[in-house]
């Protein structure tokens, strides 16, 4: 366009300057110059069908490749979400983690850390323009449209040949990953995870005088705020994370009862036994929550900007501007809350635990069928993440010396410095094998087996929908939740007037499709587990 | 015969080679990718390759039409750039009469540079400028100029009515600067003697500038006019992306074409469907082209761009 563009003020131009037999010339010249980048067209479409066919060829020898171990080193490429920063010496990890897999399993490792920020899109990027990526991570929310999309490989077979030691830890957990009957992901096995917390930066606390065992539950929560808020105004009480992660939603227990189905459109009521699925927005309880959200909103106690924020919670605290931000709730969250904002915190747990097909897969490790150019090579070094003890340690917390010192076995002291420090060990493989920090506490593990014990199962534990029936919908409704999530579950426009409007543009997009279609599946599910 | 054709072909040889990386640049950019329409009408399926996913008719089109997201995004698209066309060609010629008075040179440059400077700075920087003023946190306006005006503070990212205005206003301030160096170098091109003349004869500034500068800067004004219209369906991303900080509640006033593409493909993670779209766009695009070609014809045949 710009091209054009140009031309045509050079044309202009000459004529001003009384240059006028040019313009008589130009549509010679034109057709001349479309003639030559016409034969450029065939050039480049000719060359361009070679290099498909070369891409494609690729693709299913692939396996065939890996099998025949080749000397050739095969770099793995890792992408997954990075919480804070980029680590400054990234590169230092990846070759000593290199070295370690390179005379095991004869590959190289790149670590793509992406900040979370970008990750969503960056991801879909990639993923859409093939880009090189061997095991990247995933979550519940995207791994359904994935696979309908066929972007992820099968795993099974990878599984049987090279994934052992995932098979091994993970034992049933791998199952409830079955969509038609295949594996296409393998969940990290992490510290258990159910329900949420609301963390908060004690020091801010203390200076407004409050005990948090006086805080039982989400309604109790005004009084905090607003103690927080008279004492200093400054202080914005509820970090609301950027969009995408842990919406303020997620602090009201009433909504924790709803088993979101893979995606939160059409939900099941788990407390209830008719197995209906309904449409979350529509509750009650949904409505609820909304107010209590906006009268927050509306009193200061979420900030202004929270519906457009590109900062985390755990960054906004760090910076002193927020005393609270929500979290998923497992033993030690306010220790692994304090190493992210580098103050103390304290956590209330707000949501209990509900054991979803999504809560098993919140985090889950996925080969993408495109962009692996080696999948069982892949697939071997993903099982390294889940048995490598020294690998998943690596990834973790960086170098021993460096960025780390032992204090015993399995407990380590992390230097000061911002060479290498990650604090989300709870996204790679094998959790259990990380080692735990001075700060921590050592019987954290245990704490974590009592609180697994406490989780509820939701009764559709190990359904996962399939969409594909209603793609148009979800992709419509998709629109219309990103349109109006965002502000109404900030509290920044009142739901009274808006959620309405959002019901019935939910309707006209065809929720109540999806809503069917879920429920069709899932009492077909149910008749097939029943039957077993 | 031959010889004589080779001749003339060759004097332009200098002039086609200049052109080469323009027309490299649109090749690649505009028409190698054209092949990917076809995606459009495509079940995509990753397993197979870009190309190689069954037929599906039109199915991908239902989810544009199913709400009426079709229309809105078009509606914004075509009415935002309308009058981003209209105010923008009106006050850059305004600015660059206003310019070309300005007779001391070192003050003329420095109001060109200044009034320039907008249109080199990023999308990206200029929505961080937007929300030093709209931020509810600290912004400007809710901040200082409506409590001084004794106003209470308005939640911009939360409020669609408010865009169509703040949006014109962004891209006019942006904009402007790069069109009116445009006319100035026409206006300056203009013989001085049309104006000696009718100041002899007694002309106030106004009646030169209606009967002397605005028929012969018309024609720049036809063409620039063409080439915006030609792009009426093609949206600023950043303006319409970065600049409303991707608001969702705001998408009734923001969204538009380009955007809507954007968002399908990261939100829905479907090629197909954001293919559709663009490919709506394209044909929209092109008929507009095509009647406004077709009406400028009409009327003035010497103006058509073809």
């Amino acid at each position: 366009m710009k091209a054009l563009y140009d031309g045509i003020r050079f044309k202009e131009s000459n004529s001003f300057m009384g240059v006028s037999y040019f313009m008589s010339k130009w549509k010679k010249a034109a057709s001349l110059a479309l003639v030559a980048s016409m034969i450029w067209v065939s050039a480049c479409s000719k060359s361009d069908k070679n290099d498909s066919t070369a891409t494609g060829s690729a693709a299913p020898s692939s396996s065939a490749a890996a099998s025949t171990d080749s000397g050739e080193t095969y770099e793995v490429v890792m992408g997954y979400p990075l919480l804070g920063p980029v680590p400054k010496d990234l590169g230092e990890v990846e070759a000593a983690i290199s070295k370690i897999t390179k005379e095991k399993i004869n590959v190289t490792v790149k670590l793509l850390g992406i900040p979370f920020g970008q990750w969503f899109q960056q991801q879909n990027l990639m993923l859409t323009g093939n880009e090189k990526l061997d095991v990247m991570l995933a979550d519940f929310n995207t791994y359904g449209g994935m696979v309908a999309a066929k972007q992820l490989a099968p795993l099974d077979d990878l599984l049987n040949e090279q994934g052992q030691g995932i098979k091994d830890v993970l034992g049933s957990k791998l199952d409830v990953a079955r969509i038609d009957g295949k594996i296409y992901a393998t969940p990290v096995n992490p510290l258990p995870l159910g329900g949420t917390a609301i963390v908060m930066a004690k020091d801010i606390l203390d200076q407004a005088d409050i005990d948090i065992s006086t805080i039982n539950s989400t309604n109790d929560l005004d009084q905090v705020f607003k103690s927080v808020k008279e004492k200093n105004p400054a202080i914005i009480p509820i970090a609301a994370n950027p969009q995408g992660s842990m919406p303020l939603t997620t602090l009201f227990d009433t909504l924790g009862k709803f088993d979101s189905l893979l995606d939160g459109l059409g939900v099941l009521d788990s407390s209830d036994s008719s197995m209906k699925v309904v449409n979350l927005y529509e509750t009650p309880e949904y409505t609820d929550a909304l107010r209590k959200l906006r009268s927050w909103y509306q009193a200061g106690y979420i900030s202004k900007d929270a519906a457009t924020t590109k900062v985390t919670g755990s960054d906004q605290i760090k910076a002193g501007k927020a005393l609270a931000t929500v979290a998923g709730d497992q033993p030690g969250v306010e220790k692994q809350a304090a190493a992210g904002t580098g103050k103390e915190m304290v956590k209330v747990t707000a949501q209990k635990p509900l054991q979803t097909t999504q809560g098993v897969l919140g985090l889950i490790w996925a080969i993408p069928a495109n962009n692996s150019k080696n999948q069982s090579k892949a697939m071997e070094f993903l099982n390294l993440t889940y048995t490598d003890k020294d690998i998943i340690n690596l990834i973790n917390f960086g170098i021993e010396g460096k960025h780390y010192t032992k204090k015993s076995d399995n407990i380590i002291s992390v230097l000061p410095g911002d060479g290498y420090s990650m604090h989300q060990s709870f996204m790679f493989g094998n959790v259990q094998l990380t080692y735990l920090t001075d700060l921590e506490d050592p019987t954290i593990r245990e704490q974590g087996k009592a609180f697994e014990e406490t989780f509820v199962d939701s009764k559709a534990l190990g359904f996962t929908p399939n969409l594909d029936a209603v793609k148009t919908e979800v992709a419509a409704v998709k629109n219309v939740t990103a349109q109006f999530v965002p502000a109404l579950e900030t509290g920044s426009v009142d739901p009274d007037k808006i959620l309405p409007q959002f019901i019935e543009k939910l309707k006209a997009s065809g929720i109540d499709k999806i809503v069917a279609e879920k429920q069709k599946q899932l009492d077909a599910w149910l008749a097939a587990s029943n039957s077993k | 015969m031959q010889n004589k054709t080779f001749k003339r072909y060759k004097t332009y040889l200098p002039i086609m080679v200049m052109m080469l990386p323009g027309m490299i640049y649109l090749l690649i950019n505009n028409y190698l990718p054209m092949a990917g329409l076809v995606i459009a009408f495509k079940s995509i399926d990753y397993s197979k390759g870009v190309f190689g996913g069954d037929w599906n008719g039109f199915t991908n089109f239902k989810f544009l039409f199913r709400t009426t997201d079709a229309y809105i995004i078009t509606r914004n698209t075509l009415l935002y750039n309308a009058t981003f066309i209209v105010l923008g060609t009106i006050l850059s010629f305004g600015v660059a009469l206003l310019l070309n008075e300005v007779k001391n040179r070192f003050m003329s440059r420095f109001y060109q540079t200044v009034i320039l400077l907008p249109f080199l700075i990023s999308m990206v920087i200029v929505s961080y400028l937007v929300f030093g003023f709209l931020g509810e946190g600290q912004g400007y306006v809710n901040n200082t100029l409506l409590p001084m005006l004794g106003l209470d503070p308005i939640s911009w990212y939360m409020e669609p009515k408010y865009w169509p205005y703040i949006l014109v206003l962004v891209n006019l301030w942006k904009t402007i600067g790069f069109n009116c160096i445009i006319y100035l170098a026409a206006i300056i091109g203009i013989d001085q003697e049309y104006y000696e003349a009718a100041t002899l004869d007694g002309a106030s500034k106004w009646q030169q500038i209606r009967t002397i500068t605005l028929p012969l800067i018309a024609p720049i004004i036809v063409i620039m006019t063409l080439l915006a219209v030609g792009k009426i369906f093609y949206s600023d991303f950043g303006l319409f992306y970065q600049v409303p900080l991707n608001s969702g509640i705001l998408y009734d006033t923001t969204n538009v074409i380009d955007t809507y593409v954007f968002r399908g493909l990261l939100q829905s993670n479907n090629i197909g469907m954001s293919a559709a779209a663009g490919f709506y766009q394209s044909l929209v695009g092109f008929s507009l082209v095509i009647l406004t070609n077709y009406t400028v014809r009409k009327f003035s045949k010497d103006n058509a761009l073809f």
